[in-house]
């Protein structure tokens, strides 16, 4: 489908160019030949308008000499003479009468020498002055006087002419009116439509005379160009051409003929030109369109043969080239495509080949498999996934180098290989992981292919003269039970790998809910940092007492979470998340305000100093800014520093040694006192314990507990306490239950106890009661006489 | 104004006497403002004075070779003037003037009356048949009426010794159906030089073709 889109695009786009080609000639030269034309036919009109001028002018001149004639005749008419010599109105005016008729002319009057009128056909009242001064005035001067007058909203051609017989002097004048009569003779001679008017200057409204136009067309005119007055000659934009012509001697005179020539009609060539030239154009343009269309199919078939080729090349599909005949450049396209889809088909290859596989081993890599399991998911085929894990390669690496651990991949995946078969997919997808998947649900037939697969990995292989041997530990899901989602697969086998890596057979099966507690882990490390803002977490203190005096000089602090879902939450629990989601460091700088501020409230609340423990974890001990952070929250702490002891295990001063090290030579020497917790858990010896600058040892509490019943924990203990004695460290007895364990440890010298028989954790404000209540029971704990030694335990405040 | 002049030639006195010779004669030099020439055939008359009586016989003014012989003719009131035809064309003279309206109908010879011209006036007479035909016929109501000769000068006799008026006329008069009135003051020196708005001199030339130039000028 796209290629017959594009196939049109390109020959679109040919035939638009060819078009544009032909179309911006044409229009070019028409344009030009139409805008000569235009200018020419308006020229035309112009000329036109001249020659009508010269037509009116001609004319009216004609009628003047016409006129001009006949008076001459008439004012040497003796029957005229006559009647004018008798100066009756009557008969000078039937004399008018009568001549005007002769030739049709429309105004006629007598007047005497000075210009009082004697008769007259146009209404004017005789014995008063002849109205048309500027005449009189002419033939006064001349002796005879032609122009243009204008009597009730008649414009005349008139002529005065002396009436001289022997004893008359008077002057007749006749005109010809300019009416419609006229304007229509003159518009037919002309061919332009005529209008005479009058206009006694430039702003007042024409008056109008005669006109060859209907009232309609004229009021039409007036009313689209109000201006029509003022046209002095051809103006552009409106529905006629016009041209005024001063009709009165002076060229500025009132009374013209304005000639209009409708533009329509004097344009009509032109249009029809213009009709024509675009009918022309059309059809070269429809020529044009025809000859591109063939080009562009010859040129298009082999172009759009190609541009399938392509596109069934892009898409993957073997394709067979078009073979064309032509050796020009589309031929010369064509070997380069059919080059280049070779090379993109090795290339294509290769990259497929690489990215979904493995390129130590050359077996499918982690992409496939994941491909492969999504099919798995998709059609819920139901067999089993086996991941298997080379154990100990990265040793094997590091001892034999990495070359052998390489190669022993490298042959254990062989070995697999051969032994599943081309049937079953193999990948490797990790450091020293395969992957298979075996369909079926019959676990008795898994259990000796898995047996088989172990068997014969296994076996010894020789690599470089090296004798060795690898081991594999299996984890199993089964499918579709197991997992729903890849994520699911993924996360659950490396859930398992651990318990198959720990199995007497290597082997291990998802079990069901395997991962509930991997999910409340998630849900911990999510909510700890809420928790921590949102005051989830309180902090709760359990005594420590002295054996001697049995007066409580120290608390530990303890942390507590009570989640809203989970419920509490074990310390121990949460605060190996933190230290796995590498929130420690804000937990420890939020129990460390606690401490602070409960410790301050303490001795506003009027207790006597108390000393307080607090636990740090590995982590903590490798964060060189924690001495800063303490010595700047406890800054303003009403208690010295050395009420302070922090408490770590023996572990987390071995993790990382130096760094430990380090920081807790800096905490001493801020002052504080250093104790190792749950003392005898651990694997440290006694050696390194003495590398570090601690004062206290903490006895774990499993070794106290049933100390009272346990002889084997009695030794352990006393022995315990002797050696830190030894070493100069004092000693805290943790998980005092009764008070045989109390006297028993009372009896070899331990400083200090802490346990349930004392006292629990409770909250802070809970401490004072407690304090209270302890302060009885203290004297019969107390040792009763007076002690011989008493290991200085540093507590230099105690009063 | 006064001007005195030495006459070079011999005036000739085309003057009527119709008194006695006076005493003191009135000499008056009639120019033409325009070119300060001289007008021959202006009549000056003295309306103050009494009208003289009227010609005993008929004056004669006749058409021959196609105009009025003589052209212009002074007569006292109650005159009468016969208009013979010596052309062999016959002629239809006539006058519209107020002073005497008259035709005589296309006529050969001696018409059949003379006319008698009673009211003073300027009447001018013409042919209806040709139309160039100019003639004047001067019908004075005064005794003192006298006639420029071709010096242009003319006198008459003042009725007293005060300031008196005169009446002077010319054919080529912007208004020549009329005389134009001119004061004299008292003890003006001879000649007293009046000076007329004329018409340029008539080329001659019929009035027809005349019009016609004009139109032609139009």
């Amino acid at each position: 489908m796209t290629a017959r889109v594009r196939s049109i695009g390109f020959r679109g786009r040919l035939l638009a160019a060819m078009l544009t080609v032909a179309l911006v000639t044409s229009v070019a030269i028409t344009g030009a030949f139409m805008f000569s034309t235009f200018q020419e036919e308006k020229e035309r009109a112009r000329e036109r308008l001249a020659v009508a001028s010269d037509v009116v002018q001609e004319i009216l001149d004609r009628r003047t000499r016409l006129l001009a004639n006949t008076l001459s005749v008439l004012v040497e008419d003796f029957g005229f003479k006559s009647a004018v010599a008798t100066r009756d109105p009557a008969t000078m005016t039937s004399v008018l009468v009568n001549h005007s008729a002769r030739f049709s002319a429309e105004m006629a009057l007598i007047t005497d020498r000075s210009g009082t009128l004697l008769a007259n056909l146009q209404g004017m009242e005789n014995q008063s002055p002849l109205p048309f001064t500027e005449l009189l005035q002419e033939a006064s001067q001349r002796g005879i006087a032609a122009g243009l007058v204008t009597w009730e909203a008649q414009a005349y051609q008139a002529l005065m002419v002396p009436v001289q017989a022997p004893g008359v002097r008077a002057w007749l004048v006749m005109g010809f009116s300019l009416n419609d009569t006229i304007a229509g003779v003159i518009s037919q001679l002309a061919g332009v439509e005529v209008v005479f008017q009058e206009r006694q200057s430039s702003d007042s409204v024409p008056t109008l005379y005669g006109r060859s136009l209907s009232e309609e067309e004229l009021a039409d005119i007036t009313e689209q160009d109000p201006m029509l007055a003022t046209i002095a000659d051809m103006t552009g934009n409106r529905r006629y051409f016009a041209r005024a012509t001063a009709l009165s001697r002076e060229q500025k005179g009132p009374v013209r003929a304005l000639l209009l020539l409708d533009r329509q009609k004097a344009l009509a060539n032109y249009y029809q030109l213009a009709f024509d030239l675009s009918l022309l154009v059309a059809a070269c343009l429809v020529l044009a369109g025809l000859i591109a269309l063939a080009m562009a199919r010859a040129l298009g078939r082999p172009v759009l043969q190609l541009t399938q080729f392509a596109e069934r090349i892009g898409h993957g599909e073997q394709a067979q080239p078009p073979g064309l005949k032509s050796r020009d450049e589309l031929g010369r396209l064509e070997t380069v495509l059919i080059n280049a889809t070779r090379q993109i088909r090795h290339r294509e290859h290769r990259i497929q080949h690489e990215a979904t596989h493995d390129a130590l081993t050359g077996l499918p890599n982690r992409s496939a498999m994941d491909s492969y399991l999504r099919q798995v998911l998709e059609q819920q085929t139901v067999g089993f996934l086996i991941s298997l894990t080379v154990i100990g390669l990265k040793e094997l690496s590091e001892t034999l180098g990495y070359d052998i651990g390489d190669q022993a991949l490298i042959v254990t995946g062989l070995r697999l290989r051969g032994i599943l078969g081309a049937d079953n997919m193999l990948a490797r997808t990790g450091g020293n992981e395969f992957v298979t998947f075996l369909p079926g649900a019959d676990e008795d037939r898994l259990q000796d292919a898995l047996i088989v697969l172990k068997a014969r990995t296994e076996g010894n292989m020789q690599i470089d003269q090296t004798p060795l041997a690898v081991e594999l530990s299996a984890t199993i899901l089964k499918l579709p039970d197991h997992a729903r989602t890849l994520d699911d697969m993924r996360r659950r086998v490396s859930l398992t790998r651990e318990k198959a890596l720990w199995d007497e057979t290597r082997t291990a099966f998802y079990a069901e809910g395997g991962e509930e507690q991997h999910l409340r882990e998630l849900r911990i490390i999510q909510d700890l940092h809420r928790a921590i803002s949102d005051q989830q977490l309180t902090m709760v203190y359990q005594p420590k007492v002295r054996f001697d005096t049995a007066e409580m000089i120290q608390v530990e602090a303890l942390i507590r979470w009570q989640h809203p879902e989970l419920g509490f939450v074990n310390p121990d629990e949460f605060i190996h998340l933190a230290e796995r989601s590498g929130q420690i460091h804000t937990l420890t700088e939020y129990i460390l305000r606690q401490v602070e501020r409960d410790g301050r409230d303490w001795r506003a609340a009027g207790m006597p100093k108390i000393g307080v423990a607090i636990n740090l974890s590995a982590l903590d001990l490798t964060n060189q800014a924690l001495p800063t952070l303490i010595s700047m929250i406890f800054a303003d702490w009403p208690q010295p520093l050395d009420m302070l002891t922090f408490e770590i295990t023996e572990g987390a001063a071995m993790t990382d040694a130096q760094a430990a090290a380090r920081t807790l030579g800096n905490l001493r020497d801020l002052g504080v006192k250093l104790s190792v917790d749950d003392f005898g858990t651990g694997y440290s010896s006694l050696s390194q314990m003495r590398q570090l600058p601690v004062q206290e040892l903490k006895i774990d509490k499993s070794f106290v507990l049933r100390l009272d019943s346990t002889p084997q924990d009695q030794l352990i203990v006393k022995s315990t306490v002797d050696m830190a004695h030894g070493l100069g460290l004092s000693v805290v007895a943790e998980g005092v239950e009764n008070e045989e364990s109390w006297r028993l440890l009372q009896s070899w010298g331990c400083e200090l106890a802490q346990g349930f028989f004392l006292g629990r954790p409770m909250a802070p404000e809970q401490l004072a009661e407690w304090y209270g209540t302890f302060g009885q029971r203290a004297e019969t704990l107390a040792i009763p006489r007076p002690p011989d030694t008493i290991h200085s335990t540093g507590n230099g405040g105690m009063t | 104004m006064t001007e005195f002049s030495i006459p070079v030639r011999a005036a000739l006195l085309a003057g009527l006497l119709l008194s006695a010779c006076p005493l003191w004669a009135l000499e008056l030099s009639v120019r033409d403002r325009a070119s300060g020439e001289p007008v021959a055939d202006a009549v000056v008359s003295v309306p103050a004075t009494p009208g003289a009586d009227p010609l005993d016989s008929p004056a004669t003014m006749a058409q021959q070779d196609l105009a009025f012989n003589p052209h212009l003719l002074v007569v006292p009131a109650g005159s009468a003037v016969d208009f013979p035809n010596r052309d062999n064309t016959q002629h239809h003279v006539y006058s519209f003037s107020p002073a005497k309206t008259f035709t005589i109908e296309l006529y050969a010879g001696q018409p059949e009356a003379p006319i008698v011209f009673d009211t003073p006036g300027v009447v001018e007479v013409g042919c209806n048949i040709h139309d160039r035909m100019r003639g004047f016929i001067y019908v004075s109501g005064s005794s003192q009426t006298a006639r420029t000769g071709a010096a242009g000068i003319a006198r008459v006799t003042p009725p007293n010794t005060g300031a008196f008026e005169i009446e002077v006329w010319h054919e080529r008069l912007i208004n020549n159906a009329q005389p134009i009135t001119v004061r004299i003051e008292a003890g003006a020196a001879s000649p007293v030089i009046v000076s007329l708005e004329l018409d340029p001199a008539d080329s001659g030339s019929d009035p027809f073709s005349d019009l016609q130039r004009r139109f032609d000028s139009l």
